[in-house]
């Protein structure tokens, strides 16, 4: 939570005013550069210009046949006089600061007029070597029209130009210098670039401010708006309070926060559908706890069975693949000297199942305590559930009944597995005729098969759940496995220990792979009539 | 869903005879796939027959879509089971459904 709180120290607006600056910095600087020289190079060239018409106009004044003739005699006739008046004045009206002519041969200058003194004709001067450069261009047939640029801090920012005079011949015999200063350019200048930069700021932040308004309002405070409904919401999802946003932008703005409220009723209707979901299923899963115990409390569960019946010893156990399930087994005393023993698989699972399940072990023990042999309980069992199944169900049953006194077993099975009987020592598979799985047909004929239980021998039967259990690679445990984990048990185990032994192997077998049927056994074992 | 797999169905059709070749398990987790397919063809179908050559195994469940076929074909065409491999013929025999479907 901190992190987001840091986090929201940025805002829109701050962003914005950091972006302004930025961007008025920069067109400053951009401006001044462009606006300051342009005026710097404009302001220079005209200035050179002026010195450069001055300097010709002074070099057409001056008579170039006669120069020779001042520099041997070194005489002042009218025309020097003329000509040095000119520079005099020109000089003070255009305010350069020298104003002179001179011959340059060699390295050598030698002075023919200067505009500050009277008395410099035949004066040389050693000139430097640009000096010299600069006079052999100046002197050629196509002098150079450029002026030179210096700084110095006495006098500032200076220009030179040399202009060349011709004698009547148009040969170059003398130089026009003009040399100027320029001391006010440079303040002009900046004074020029500030008032531009105080414009530009003032325009800019001006118009930054006018715009930043204008985001604020139509931007910025919708933003806080659908940020602040936004996080309300959040955090009052579970509270029956609505969070509207109000905005009438007309823009992407409005269309979001459109969009928000929109969401927020749905976030809101599926948070009351998923709560009435969850109620719904919560429901259903107590009903399905609920048939789970109705169906678990159909079948005997309390061990022993028969404590006073010395004769056997019974015990069974269901253990559901689903929570409910299609298995069942079952046994009750039809009278005093007969034990019926059910055990069943119903086609399918679940709560489908489970009700087919249901009506079918009423109607087995309801026909089995009407009386008949085995064979004949299933067909009229068959009958009635034929008769009622919309649904395509079936159910396979084994049903049993031991004379106690006896010791004879009837056996009859509608499609259900073998038992496995212990008569003589070992666990063999029985096969017992068969007839079709109750339900699947409408007349089905069942056929007994009786067997003989001596003292000692013992039964044991199943569903599918446990021969077809199936290991990770679909291998079932089998018969075979089956049987031998029956004999694995040591002599004199209780019916109870058997089970569970069985169970045992089973899981083993399994291992991690999930249960797909339901897992039912029962197992009797006689020990004969009471003496 | 790769349970689903476990069962592959291929359907040939001639004319109003519909032939099922099923190959893997028909159990519970795979028998309403053969339901649909059953059911999206069931009205044209005068004859149904379902070749289990190739079908590994066979539970209650996958039982009980045959014995429902069989029941609503007994008034409208026919169905036959063909090429029972062992372990499956086993299962039909057990249950006592050899004496229920018609085979080939």
């Amino acid at each position: 939570m901190d992190t987001t709180k840091k986090g929201r120290k940025r805002t829109i607006g701050g962003k914005f005013i950091k972006a302004l600056v930025i961007q008025t910095l920069i067109i400053c600087i951009g401006v001044s550069v462009l606006v300051g020289s342009l005026y710097f190079y404009t302001e220079i060239d005209q200035i050179g210009q002026k010195a450069l018409s001055v300097g010709r106009l002074a070099a057409d004044h001056i008579d170039g046949d006669r120069i020779q003739g001042y520099l041997d005699t070194l005489e002042k006739d009218e025309h020097y006089q003329e000509a040095d008046d000119f520079l005099k004045k020109t000089k003070e009206v255009f305010g350069f600061r020298h104003h002179f002519v001179f011959v340059y041969e060699g390295d050598t200058a030698t002075a023919l007029w200067s505009a500050e003194s009277d008395d410099v004709l035949g004066d040389k001067k050693k000139g430097s070597e640009t000096d010299t450069e600069l006079a052999q261009a100046v002197l050629s047939d196509n002098p150079p029209e450029d002026f030179l640029l210096s700084y110095s801090p006495e006098y500032g920012l200076c220009g030179t130009i040399w202009v060349p005079v011709h004698d009547s011949s148009g040969k170059s015999v003398a130089i026009v210098s003009v040399e100027y200063s320029m001391p006010e350019l440079i303040q002009t200048i900046l004074l020029f670039a500030l008032i531009a930069i105080a414009v530009i700021v003032l325009v800019t932040v001006l118009g930054g401010l006018l715009f930043y308004r204008n985001i604020k309002m139509n931007i910025i405070r919708p933003v806080e708006l659908l940020e602040k409904a936004s996080s309300e919401m959040v955090s009052n999802i579970d509270k029956d309070v609505s969070f509207q946003v109000d905005i009438h932008t007309g823009d992407e703005l409005e269309a979001l926060a459109d969009s928000l409220n929109k969401m927020e009723q749905g976030i809101r209707k599926y948070i009351r559908e998923l709560a009435q979901v969850t109620a719904e299923k919560e429901r259903i899963n107590a009903e399905l706890n609920v048939a789970t115990s109705i169906q678990t409390g159909m079948l005997p569960s309390i061990f022993p069975a028969f404590p006073n019946r010395p004769e056997f010893d019974i015990h069974a156990s269901m253990d559901p693949a689903k929570e409910v399930g299609g298995d069942f087994y079952d046994f009750f005393m039809i009278d005093d000297d007969h034990l019926a023993l059910v055990i069943a698989d119903v086609s399918g699972k679940g709560i489908p199942a489970a009700l087919f399940m249901m009506s079918s072990k009423i109607l087995i023990n309801d026909h089995a305590m009407m009386g008949g042999t085995p064979a004949e309980i299933l067909e009229r069992v068959n009958k009635q559930v034929y008769a009622h199944n919309d649904a395509h169900m079936f159910v396979t049953v084994w049903l049993g009944i031991l004379e106690i006194s006896t010791g004879i077993l009837t056996t009859a099975s509608a499609g259900h597995e073998y038992p496995m009987v212990n008569t003589g020592g070992r666990y063999e598979l029985l096969k017992d005729k068969h007839g079709i799985a109750i339900g699947a047909m409408k007349k089905s004929k069942y056929k007994n098969t009786e067997i003989q239980l001596k003292k000692g021998d013992s039964i044991f039967v199943y569903t599918d759940g446990v021969a077809e259990a199936t290991d990770a690679d679909y291998k079932f445990f089998g018969t075979d496995r089956t049987l031998e984990a029956l004999n694995a048990i040591p002599d004199g185990a209780s019916q109870k220990e058997i089970l569970a032994g069985v169970r045992t192997a089973v899981d083993a077998f399994v291992k991690e792979a999930p249960q797909f049927d339901d897992l039912t056994m029962l197992g009797l074992k006689y020990f004969g009539p009471v003496e | 869903m790769s349970d689903n797999n476990n069962l592959i169905i291929t359907v040939t059709r001639n004319e109003a005879e519909y032939t099922f070749y099923l190959e893997g398990r028909l159990d519970t987790l795979t028998s309403p796939d053969l339901e649909d397919k059953i059911e999206e063809i069931f009205d044209d179908a005068t004859k149904l027959v379902f070749d289990l050559g190739k079908l590994d195994y066979i539970s209650s469940a996958g039982l009980r879509v045959l014995i429902g076929v069989a029941q609503e074909m007994e008034d409208e065409g026919e169905m036959v089971i063909r090429n029972l491999t062992p372990p499956v013929q086993e299962i039909f025999d057990i249950t006592g459904f050899s004496e229920a479907f018609e085979f080939e």
